[in-house]
C-alpha cells in the first residue's frame, strides 16, 4: 500500500445524476498528500471540474461530500464530513461541515469522498453500501421534511444496520437561497444554500450504510492514546463548562459581553437571557444525549418542551445559534418557543442565521411600518410573534406568496423591497450571512465573515488562542491593528481541521490534534504543516472566488451589519472608519494584493499553487 | 473603605464561589485608589484558584483570554491596566468565546 494513504481508503464515488451512472475512481495519493481531505479534497475538485461561467444551479457544478484521514477513527467528532459546492447566496465557492456519523460510515463504506454531478431527471437519493451504490427513486420521499425524509429512507431501506442520511427538505427542493443540507437528527451542512444546489440536481438525499471495512491506520495504539488526550483537552475546555452545558451554556455570556444579537441589532440588551440558556432548558425541559460518532463530549441533545404553550415539542435541543435566532433577534423571551422554532427551522431544511436574520428584519420593518399585513400575506408580524415566524418559515421553505421573495435571504429581498427597508438588513454584501452573535462587538468575526473564502468562518472563532500556535495574544479586541493582525496569523488552522474534517470543539489543542492525525497518516505533522495546508485550501478557493466573478469591494458590511451599538457593553464601538483599512491589512498579511485582494504569485509559489497563477492573471 | 462587587463566570474557572455571572458575585473591601489590574494581580497572588486563572503573570496584566465588563461596559485596554475601583463599582470577566 502506498503509505501516503494511511487513512484512506483510496476510493472516490462518482455519480452522474443526468445519466445515473455511478462508479468508482481512485484518490491519487498526491491528492492525500496535498489536500488531506474534506475541505481539500471538496476545494480541488470543484476548482479543476467547475469552470467560470457555472452557474450554482448549472447541472456542471459539483457538490463535494468529503471524510478525510480521520473519519471513521476512534477520534471524538471524526463522523463531521465537509460539503463544498458552488451557492447560491454568493454565487461563489463554499465550504460547510455538518457533524455526526456521515464521514465515518462512508469511509467505511470504502470510500473518502463522493462527487455528484449533472441533474437528475426524476427525484432520486444515493445509497451507498459496502463498495456499492445506487440511485433510487425518491419521488416517495418529496415534501417530506428532514427528519421525515430520514426515517422514511431508514424504512425503506429495511436494514437492521446503522444508517447515515444526509439530504434535503422542502427548502431544499424549492431551491429556497439558504436551504441547507440536513441529517443524522440535527445535524446540518447550513452555508450558501448548499441545499438548494441540491434542489437544483433533484437529489433528495445521500444515506451511507455504515459499512465493515477498517481504516488503515499506521499505529493504533498511539492513536488511542492521542485521541483519549484530545478528548480528555476538550472536556475540561472552558472550565468544563462546553461539555456541561453545549453551546448554548454560552449564551448568557454574549449577553453580558455585548455579542448576543438582539432585535436586528436594533439593541444590544436582553434581560431575559438567563431563561432562555442552556442552563435554564436543560435544568428545566426533559432531554437525553444524541452523541456523535466516536464523541465523549456529548454537547447535543434530544429535547422535550415541558412548560409553556409549546409543551410537549420534542426535536433537537438548539445550539447556540438557534438560540440566538429565535430568542433575542426576533425579539422572543419563550424557551419553549425558542425549542420550537429551532425544530422547524431544521425540518424545512433552512439555515437558522439566515433565517434569523431574515424574520428579524421583517420584524424591525413591519415595527416602523416599512412592511405592512398587506405584504405578509396577512400575517402580523411583531417582535415576538413566534407563531407568525412559524408560518413565514413555511411559506419560504415553499416559496409561497411573499415567501418566495424571503427566500432570496435578507440581502436580495430587502434592496427588492428598498427604501429605508433596504438599509435594515444585517448581512455581507457579498450576500453571505453572519452567525448568531452581534459582530459588532466581535471584530475578528465581523472581518472574517466578511473576507472568508469559504462563505462562512475561516480563521477567527476564538476556540483557540493564538497563543497555541507560538503568537502573542489578541489583546485589544477593538484594536484594527490586532484583530486584522491576529485573524490573518491563524489563517489555515480551521481550514486544516476542515479537511481532517473533525469537529472543532474537540480540536481545542492544536498539538493533540496533530498527534491524532500524525498516528493514522504516519506522517509527522507540525502545527506550521497544517497552517500550510489550511493557507493552500484558502488560497485556491480565494482564486476559484476570483475567476467566478468574486468582486472584493463586496467582502464588507452592510450599513446594519457594520453599525455602532446603539446600548449595551460595546455602546459605541464602531469597525466602520478603520474597516477598508484592516481588509487591506489582513489582505497584505496574507500575501495578497492589499487593494484587491487577489493571491500574489510569490503566495501562491509558497503553497505549492503555482498551476494557478496564470488562471489569476487570465 | 470602598466595596467593589466582582463576578466570574465558570467558563474561565470551574471553582468560582458566584453561581453564574448575574448571581449576587462577590462583595470585596479594597484600599482606596486600587486599580483593577491591582486588584486582580493581588487576588492572584494572595489566593489560589479563580484569580490565579485571571491575571497573567508573565504579561502583569489581566489575561487576554478575559473579557472585563466595568460597570456594564467593555473594558478598554487602558481600564483593564489603570482604570481606578470605586465604591459601588461591578466587574464581571467573562471568558473570549464563541458560540456554535
Amino acid at each position: 500500500m502506498d503509505t501516503r494513504l494511511l487513512g484512506y481508503m483510496g476510493k472516490i464515488l462518482r455519480v452522474d445524476l443526468t445519466t445515473g451512472r455511478v462508479w468508482d475512481e481512485p484518490l491519487a495519493p498526491e491528492t492525500a498528500e496535498y489536500y488531506l481531505g474534506g475541505t481539500g479534497f471538496g476545494v480541488d475538485y470543484l476548482y479543476r471540474e467547475v469552470p467560470p461561467g457555472v452557474e450554482w444551479n448549472d447541472p456542471e457544478n459539483r457538490i463535494i461530500m468529503a471524510s478525510g484521514p480521520l473519519g471513521g477513527t476512534p477520534v471524538a467528532g471524526s463522523g463531521t464530513f465537509s460539503l463544498v459546492t458552488k451557492g447560491p447566496m454568493t454565487n461563489l465557492g463554499v465550504s460547510t461541515q455538518a457533524n455526526g456519523f456521515w464521514a465515518a460510515y462512508i469511509k467505511q463504506a470504502g470510500y473518502d469522498a463522493v462527487i455528484l454531478q449533472g441533474q437528475s431527471p426524476r427525484w432520486v437519493y444515493l445509497h451507498i453500501e459496502d463498495g456499492k451504490a445506487e440511485l433510487r427513486d425518491a419521488t416517495a420521499l418529496r415534501g417530506k421534511d428532514t427528519w421525515e425524509m430520514e426515517a422514511a429512507i431508514r424504512q425503506e431501506l429495511g436494514s437492521t444496520k446503522r444508517l447515515s442520511v444526509f439530504g434535503i427538505g422542502p427548502a431544499g427542493e424549492h431551491q429556497a437561497r439558504f436551504a441547507i443540507v440536513a441529517g443524522d437528527q440535527g445535524h446540518i451542512c447550513s452555508k450558501n444554500g448548499c441545499g438548494a444546489v441540491m434542489g437544483a440536481k433533484r437529489l433528495k438525499a445521500v444515506a451511507v450504510t455504515r459499512g465493515t471495512q477498517p481504516v488503515p491506520v499506521y499505529d493504533k495504539a498511539r492513536l488511542r492514546e492521542a485521541a483519549k488526550a484530545l478528548l480528555q483537552d476538550a472536556k475540561a475546555a472552558k472550565g468544563g463548562q462546553l461539555y456541561k452545558w453545549g453551546t448554548g451554556g454560552a449564551f448568557s455570556i454574549h449577553a453580558l459581553a455585548g455579542s448576543l444579537p438582539v432585535r436586528n441589532y436594533t439593541t444590544n440588551v436582553f434581560p431575559e437571557h438567563e431563561k432562555m440558556n442552556a442552563e435554564y432548558i436543560r435544568t428545566h425541559f426533559e432531554h437525553r444525549d444524541k452523541p456523535c460518532w466516536a464523541c465523549g463530549l456529548v454537547h447535543t441533545k434530544f429535547m422535550k418542551v415541558t412548560e409553556g404553550p409549546y409543551t410537549g415539542h420534542e426535536g433537537e435541543e438548539p445550539e447556540y445559534e438557534c438560540m440566538a435566532a429565535w430568542g433575542p433577534v426576533i425579539g422572543n423571551t419563550d424557551p419553549g418557543a425558542m425549542v420550537m422554532l429551532a425544530d422547524v427551522t431544521d425540518r424545512l431544511g433552512l439555515d437558522v442565521n439566515e433565517a434569523g436574520w431574515v424574520i428579524g428584519w421583517v420584524m424591525e420593518c413591519y415595527a416602523k411600518g416599512l412592511l405592512t399585513r398587506n405584504d405578509l400575506d396577512g400575517l402580523d408580524l411583531h417582535w415576538g410573534n413566534v407563531e407568525a415566524a412559524k408560518a413565514l418559515l413555511e411559506k419560504i421553505s415553499r416559496r409561497e406568496g411573499v415567501g418566495n421573495l424571503l427566500a432570496e435571504g435578507v440581502k436580495r429581498a430587502s434592496e427588492q423591497v428598498g427604501g429605508e427597508a433596504a438599509t435594515l438588513g444585517v448581512y455581507v454584501l457579498k450576500g453571505a450571512t453572519p452567525r448568531g452573535h452581534d459582530h459588532r462587538a466581535v471584530w475578528p468575526e465581523m472581518l472574517d465573515t466578511c473576507v472568508s473564502a469559504t462563505g462562512t468562518i475561516q480563521s477567527a472563532a476564538r476556540l483557540t488562542s493564538p497563543t497555541f500556535f507560538g503568537q502573542p495574544p489578541v489583546t485589544n479586541p477593538f484594536s484594527p491593528w490586532e484583530v486584522a493582525a491576529g485573524n490573518a496569523k491563524v489563517d489555515g488552522w480551521f481550514v486544516f481541521l476542515d479537511c481532517l474534517p473533525v469537529c472543532r470543539f474537540v480540536t481545542i489543542s492544536p498539538s493533540l490534534t496533530i498527534d491524532c492525525v500524525n498516528a493514522i497518516t504516519g506522517r509527522e505533522f507540525t502545527v506550521s504543516d497544517a497552517l500550510t495546508i489550511g493557507r493552500r485550501v484558502i488560497n485556491q478557493l480565494r482564486v476559484f472566488n476570483f475567476r467566478h466573478g468574486l468582486d472584493p469591494a463586496l467582502e464588507a458590511p452592510s450599513p446594519r451589519y457594520g453599525s455602532a451599538p446603539s446600548d449595551g457593553p460595546a455602546q459605541g464601538k464602531s469597525i466602520e472608519p478603520f474597516f477598508q483599512w484592516m481588509k487591506g491589512f489582513y489582505f497584505e498579511l496574507m500575501g495578497w494584493d492589499p487593494a484587491s485582494g487577489k493571491p500574489l504569485p510569490h503566495t501562491l509559489k509558497s503553497l505549492g499553487l503555482e498551476k494557478l497563477i496564470p488562471d489569476l492573471e487570465a | 473603605m470602598p466595596t467593589v462587587t466582582l463576578k466570574v463566570t465558570r467558563w474561565l474557572c470551574p471553582n468560582v464561589p458566584a453561581e453564574s455571572p448575574h448571581s449576587p458575585g462577590i462583595r470585596l473591601a479594597i484600599p482606596d485608589g486600587e486599580s483593577l489590574r491591582g486588584l486582580v494581580r493581588r487576588l492572584a497572588a494572595e489566593q489560589e484558584g479563580v484569580w490565579k486563572t485571571l491575571f497573567d503573570e508573565q504579561a502583569q496584566e489581566i489575561g487576554a483570554h478575559v473579557l472585563v465588563v466595568l460597570n456594564g461596559c467593555l473594558a478598554t485596554p487602558h481600564e483593564r491596566s489603570a482604570a481606578l475601583l470605586k465604591d459601588g463599582d461591578e466587574v464581571m470577566f467573562l471568558p473570549v468565546f464563541d458560540g456554535g
